[in-house]
């Protein structure tokens, strides 16, 4: 990076800058040069010696007179002139006008001249005066005479003289002083050296006097105040002269300090403009970095972040504030990134993916980056800067063609792709295994040159195009040929996948092999019809067969008869022998009980034990009890079961069409009802159904009348029992079952009240109070923080019967706040029986507000496997039955496997209950079944338990 | 890049206000500096009404004296330093104490001074004390101040023979009296400094005496034979020259107004020409500053030529050429016992 240069645009006015304020110092300096302080000095120091010149002529006079008799003040007073005489030359020489003060000066020397001469004859004056009166006072008491009165004449006329009130000029007593002198004869000889004394006193006096005086007025008329004073003019003249230059000095001050502040304003201006030019630069990249699409970081030499955009602080999810200053670690996962790390503690470029950090899940990114250029000459680097991309979508989208490209090679089903024109670009190791047919072979045929069997005419094909060309896809069964030859059955679709323009760019065909599933499907339906231990019917054909022959009977006016017979004891045999015993015994049973039926009737096994009879030949109750008793002879012959001879009875329940029912619901309770009677009476006998079996029971008019107040009593009570994740183990939900906590009788189990229930027409109240309470514990388990998906309530039949029955489940749900798809509701089989129209209704009505539906004891009921597909359910619950077979039979093994396919293919999910062993639990899981229920995992239990069993599964993971 | 551009941003915003008011601030500050001490000048060189006692004998013509408390005393102490230094001769042997004998009257008592190399003065050495009170210096009154009077014995090669050039080297070159010139001049030593210093000293050489005592009201302070020698000093006129706070020092005279003292002289010097040597006037021949007579006891011989040798003839020669007496020997004994009473209390 180039140096930071100084900007052009700043060089003029910082030049201007620097020369105003030059010329503004010099300026200043000469505006400073004279000021009022200069002048006052000058002024003082003339007045000062104005002042002392006064006193000096004063001190004269004193002095000549008197006054004074010392010098002192005189010579301090000169030397005070002198001093003041040089500050003032210094102060007009300030001005240039340091000869204004010559003319002063000297005659200032002058009068100082003639003041030391002053000094000098007055003293002398003074001293010859005062000697010369002494003398004269000496000599004038000594003399007498002519010489006396001639002596006092001269000393009165010195005496005038200096008195200056002249009698005689100075010439004329000079002469008599003279004379006086020579004039010695008259003269007393004592007195000699007082006369010579006294007039060479006299003479001093005389020539003395006019000298003083002479010097008295030259220094008392000098010319020395008036020259300062002319001095002092000319200075104010140059002065002002000065004053004016300053003022125009300070003038072009005021305009050069002007102009600075402009020149000033001029740099702030365009600093300012340089700063927005920065900010608007600034703002510029900003945006730039900020509306990149990639993220951008940068580091200073330390590695710490110095610059951040917006786009990377929404991908990492953090602003910029939280991560300014701090170090380039932070952004990594721990351990994270250490090719980048090590690029950028080098210094180096850097290309590579790396993952970030973030808050709610770390993510791939595209680094770009490299080091910066250092800012100064201080560090050999200027930091680093590196560009990020979130490559998360593709990956995820690399992670699913790899995954499509998976399913595409391990797909069951075989699929190839062709062109428009059909031609074969590419195949699945599917199409392979069952065309036989490599890729390589396939790649540019046509499916049908390699496939045709020959097996279809030309208008199956052209129908097949129709509907493409129509619809853009076909489906259906057609017969092609392998490789080998082999003919197969497939189930085929295609489908045309469209461009832009709608036209055709490939098809895309999947088909697979059904000569299997054709062949299991079969087994199955045969499976799902029949006892496969016994070969004879199953409860489901038989129920399919007495519906049948009722609704044949019912419109010919016929009746029949219907049997169910119980072997007596058979659990004993079944406990004390072994399974094995037992399946030998009931195949026999079945052969002795089929050589006394005719061609139409039926004999379906419908439970372990239970066997029934569809005798619709038998239109009179005698002769059903006939048949009854040749039935029960045939148990007189003991049965050998592995060589060992077991006598074996049984009983029998005679129910007759239309007497005792009209429907097939009624027609079995009725007949059960005659086999329980038949037991009750000791077993190894026959009981035909009796209207006053049902009415007139004692027992079941008070529990009903009892069971009306069990809601309002709190008698009843719902348990609860686990149903977990096949795969998991965990808790996925639970069942709800309804006891009823009977004051005398104790704990009730719902087979015990349900039915009278149903009867008494109080199940839409309990199944109310059911559905409610289940549902508000649900919430209050969710509120705890119970891990739970699902809540199962069991619906009786006779309660989709009320006409609000959907009204009443949806404000259930609404007003306990239940999410809907967590409640799902059980129905038994032949709930679905009676009116399936309607109730298919209900079930739609229910699912479409999410709430799920389940068939109860799949299995046992009237339904058949086939109707499954018809059924608008989400759960097939595997009846227990069957669980339990699982370990033991082989068949039942068959038809759970049957039931987990079908219930997946049909896209139900699939509930086994009973689950007691772990080899069930096993095997169930290998069947795919998708929950378990049953005394392996749990019993049904109190609320409370199943936050403990929560917990405790907590505790495990 | 970017730090760069974000870096310069912050700075950049300086208003025109805020620099333009700094500019003024500094501009006033450095008027009211560069003003101060303009005003300052103003106030010097007033005269000091503290400077001198009050007058207690007004009609008397001789001045009471006394010490100057205003001296600094760190100058005056470097002055007397310097004063005994013999590096202010050409050859380190003389220094100003050398013939100005401060325990001896402030002169060394020869006729005539021997400077470097032995060298003999060209007149009588005046005294050191009560200079700083003479209106100027030298027996002719060549030089107008002490700091003047400085030069003089420097330059002359019968005295101190040396100059500037040759002294102040040495005294740099001496770091505890350098430190001292710094301490008290903030400079290096220098003809100024030097001068300064010494002038200093000089006016602490003040001597009050009993005279001064008495002029300031002390009446006990002259006895009866003092103040009658004091009348007749009076009396005879000696005090027309000998007036003043330093009893004379202050107005130059003839030697020889009544009678003329050369004449007898049988060989005359250019310094007898006297003051006629600095002005070149006739009239100024024979001329010298009237000397102070404050302690003039211990200042024998006397006269610029040293003639009189001692005090009794000094007085009877000043009265004969100046007075035109031949004043009795009484009143002689008079005067010198008056003249006494002058001699400094601090030099009794």
């Amino acid at each position: 990076m180039r140096p930071v240069r100084f900007p052009r645009r700043y060089v003029f006015p910082v030049v201007l800058l620097v020369l105003l304020g030059g010329a503004l110092a010099v300026l200043y300096v000469l505006s400073a040069r004279v000021g009022d302080a200069a002048r006052i000095q000058v002024e003082l120091d003339i007045r000062h010696a104005v002042t002392l010149d006064t006193d000096i002529n004063l001190d004269i006079l004193r002095l000549r007179y008197r006054q004074l008799r010392h010098y002192d003040t005189i010579s301090d007073a000169s030397r005070r002139v002198e001093r003041a005489l040089d500050r003032l030359q210094a102060g007009f020489e300030k001005v240039n006008m340091g000869h204004a003060l010559k003319q002063a000066r000297s005659e200032w020397d002058r009068k100082h001249v003639n003041l030391e001469d002053f000094k000098r004859q007055n003293s002398v004056l003074v001293n010859s005066l005062f000697h010369f009166v002494n003398l004269a006072d000496r000599i004038s008491a000594r003399l007498d005479g002519s010489v006396s009165t001639r002596f006092d004449r001269l000393a009165r006329d010195v005496l005038i003289f200096i008195s200056e009130q002249q009698s005689q000029d100075n010439e004329t007593l000079l002469d008599s002083l003279e004379r006086f002198e020579k004039d010695g004869q008259e003269w007393p000889a004592a007195l000699n050296v007082e006369r010579r004394l006294l007039v060479a006193h006299g003479k001093l006096i005389v020539n003395n006097q006019p000298v003083v005086r002479m010097l008295m007025r030259r220094i008392s008329q000098g010319e020395f105040p008036s020259m300062l004073e002319r001095a002092y003019a000319d200075y104010i003249a140059a002065y002002n002269l000065r004053v004016e230059e300053a003022d125009y000095y300070r003038m072009l001050m005021a305009m050069f300090a002007f102009l600075m502040i402009l020149t000033i304003v001029l740099i702030a201006v365009r600093l300012r403009k340089t700063a927005a030019e920065l900010a608007r630069n600034h703002t510029l990249l900003n945006n730039i970095a900020d509306h990149l699409y990639e993220g951008i970081l940068s580091f200073d030499a330390e590695g710490r972040l110095n610059f951040i955009n917006r786009r990377a602080e929404v991908l990492l999810e953090r602003d910029e504030g939280s991560l300014i200053g701090h170090t380039v670690q932070e952004l990594f996962p721990e351990g994270g990134a250490s090719a980048f790390l090590t690029a950028l503690a080098r210094g180096a470029p850097y290309e590579g993916e790396e993952w970030l950090r973030r808050a709610s899940a770390n993510f791939p990114a595209i680094f770009l980056g490299g080091p910066l250029p250092a800012v100064d000459s201080k560090a050999l680097l200027g930091g680093y800067v590196t560009s990020f991309r979130d490559v998360t979508v593709q990956r995820e989208a690399d992670a699913r063609l790899r995954l499509a490209s998976r399913v595409f090679d391990n797909l069951s089903e075989a699929m190839s792709i062709t062109n428009a024109n059909g031609v074969i670009e590419s195949v699945n190791a599917a199409f392979t295994t069952i065309t036989g047919y490599t890729e390589l072979e396939a790649r540019g045929h046509t499916p049908g040159s390699l496939l045709k069997s020959g097996l279809h005419n030309r208008l199956f094909y052209q129908a097949m195009w129709d509907a493409l060309a129509r619809e853009g896809k076909w489906q259906g069964e057609i017969t092609n040929r392998k490789k080998n030859g082999e003919t197969y059955l497939a189930w085929l679709s295609i489908t045309s996948l469209l461009g832009e323009n709608n036209e055709v760019l490939h098809y895309i065909a999947l088909f697979s092999d059904i000569s299997e599933r054709k062949r299991i499907e079969t087994r199955i339906h045969h499976l799902a019809y029949h006892d496969s231990l016994t070969k004879l019917a199953n409860r489901l054909q038989f129920i399919e067969r007495l519906a049948n022959h009722i609704r044949e009977a019912g419109r010919l006016g016929r009746s029949m008869a219907i049997m169910q017979l119980d072997l007596d004891r058979f659990k004993y045999i079944n406990d004390s022998l072994n399974h094995a015993a037992g399946d030998i015994l009931l195949k026999a049973v079945s052969q002795r009980l089929l050589r006394l039926l005719s061609e139409g009737d039926t004999l379906a096994r419908v439970g372990g034990d239970e066997f029934a009879l569809l005798l619709p030949e038998i239109t009179a109750q005698e002769e059903a009890i006939a048949l009854a008793r040749q039935l029960l002879h045939e148990f007189d012959v003991p049965f050998n079961l592995h060589g060992r001879e077991v006598f074996v009875s049984a009983s029998v329940g005679i129910a007759m069409y239309p007497f005792d029912g009209e429907e097939v619901e009624i027609l079995l309770k009725n007949v059960d009802t005659a086999l329980c009677k038949a037991k009750d009476s000791g077993r190894s006998t026959f009981r035909c159904f009796q209207e006053s079996d049902n009415e007139n029971s004692l027992e079941r008019l008070e529990l009903e009348t009892e069971l009306r107040h069990s809601v309002a009593r709190n008698e009843l009570r719902l348990y609860y029992q686990p149903q977990v994740d096949a795969r998991t183990g965990r808790m996925h939900g639970v069942e709800a079952l309804t006891r009823w906590q009977h004051p005398v009788r104790g704990l009730l189990s719902p087979d015990r009240f349900i039915p009278l229930a149903e009867a008494s027409g109080y199940i839409d109240t309990l199944g109310n109070w059911c559905l409610r309470s289940a549902c508000l514990q649900f919430v209050a388990w969710r509120q705890a923080g119970i891990p739970i998906r699902r809540m199962a309530v069991n619906v009786a039949a006779r309660q989709l019967s009320s006409p609000v029955f959907v009204d009443m489940v949806l404000n259930t749900v609404q007003e306990t706040g239940i999410p809907p798809d967590c409640l799902e509701l059980e129905l038994t089989e032949s709930a679905m029986v009676t009116d399936p129209e309607r109730v298919f209704g209900i079930f739609a009505q229910l699912r479409k507000n999410g709430i799920r539906i389940a068939i109860d004891d799949f299995g046992t009921g009237y339904s058949s496997l086939s109707y499954l597909s018809c059924y608008p359910v989400d759960v097939v619950k595997i009846d227990k039955s069957f669980v339990q077979g699982l370990e033991h039979e082989r068949q039942n093994r068959s038809v759970v496997q049957a039931i987990v396919l079908m219930a997946h293919a049909m896209g139900m999910e699939t509930v086994a209950e009973g689950v007691e062993t772990e080899t069930q639990s096993r095997r169930l899981l290998d069947f795919g079944c998708d929950f378990l229920q049953g005394f392996l995992f749990a019993h049904p239990c109190a609320p409370e338990q199943i936050s403990e069993l929560s917990c405790a599964h907590d505790a495990n993971d | 890049m970017f730090g760069e551009k974000m870096a310069s941003l912050g700075p950049a915003r300086i208003s025109p206000g805020w620099v333009s008011g700094l500019f003024c601030v500094l501009a006033f500050s450095a008027v009211a500096w560069y003003q101060q001490p303009q005003s300052r000048a103003l106030a010097a060189d007033r005269f000091d009404p503290e400077s001198r006692p009050h007058l207690i004998r007004p009609d008397e013509p001789l001045l009471p004296i006394l010490k100057d408390k205003r001296l600094d005393e760190r100058k005056i102490a470097l002055g007397r330093a310097l004063f005994h230094d013999v590096r202010l001769s050409h050859d380190n042997t003389i220094s100003c104490a050398f013939c100005h004998d401060l325990a001896r009257g402030g002169v060394d008592h020869l006729p005539r001074s021997f400077g470097v190399g032995g060298e003999e003065g060209a007149i009588n050495t005046p005294t050191v004390y009560n200079a700083s009170l003479n209106f100027r210096q030298f027996w002719d009154g060549r030089a107008a101040s002490l700091e003047e009077q400085v030069d003089g014995p420097l330059h002359n090669p019968v005295e101190m023979a040396t100059s500037w050039g040759e002294i102040l080297p040495r005294l740099r070159h001496d770091e505890k009296l350098a430190a001292q010139f710094q301490a008290i001049y903030d400079a290096a030593p220098s003809p100024d400094n030097v001068r300064d210093a010494l002038a200093e000293f000089e006016r602490s050489l003040v001597t009050p005496s009993r005279m001064d005592r008495w002029l300031l009201g002390e009446n006990d302070a002259l006895n009866s034979r003092e103040l009658k020698g004091y009348r007749l000093f009076k009396q005879y006129g000696c005090i027309a020259c000998h007036q003043g706070a330093n009893v004379g020092g202050n107005m130059y005279q003839r030697f020889g107004i009544m009678k003329d003292y050369f004449e007898n002289k049988k060989k005359t010097t250019s310094a007898d020409m006297g003051r006629f040597n600095v002005t070149g006037r006739e009239e100024d021949r024979h001329v010298f500053k009237v000397p102070s007579l404050r302690n003039i006891t211990l200042t024998a011989p006397y006269f610029h030529d040293a003639s009189a040798v001692s005090l009794h003839e000094a007085v009877s020669s000043m009265g004969y050429y100046q007075l035109g007496v031949d004043l009795p020997q009484e009143d002689v004994q008079a005067i010198v016992i008056f003249l006494y009473a002058l001699t400094g209390d601090e030099l009794q």
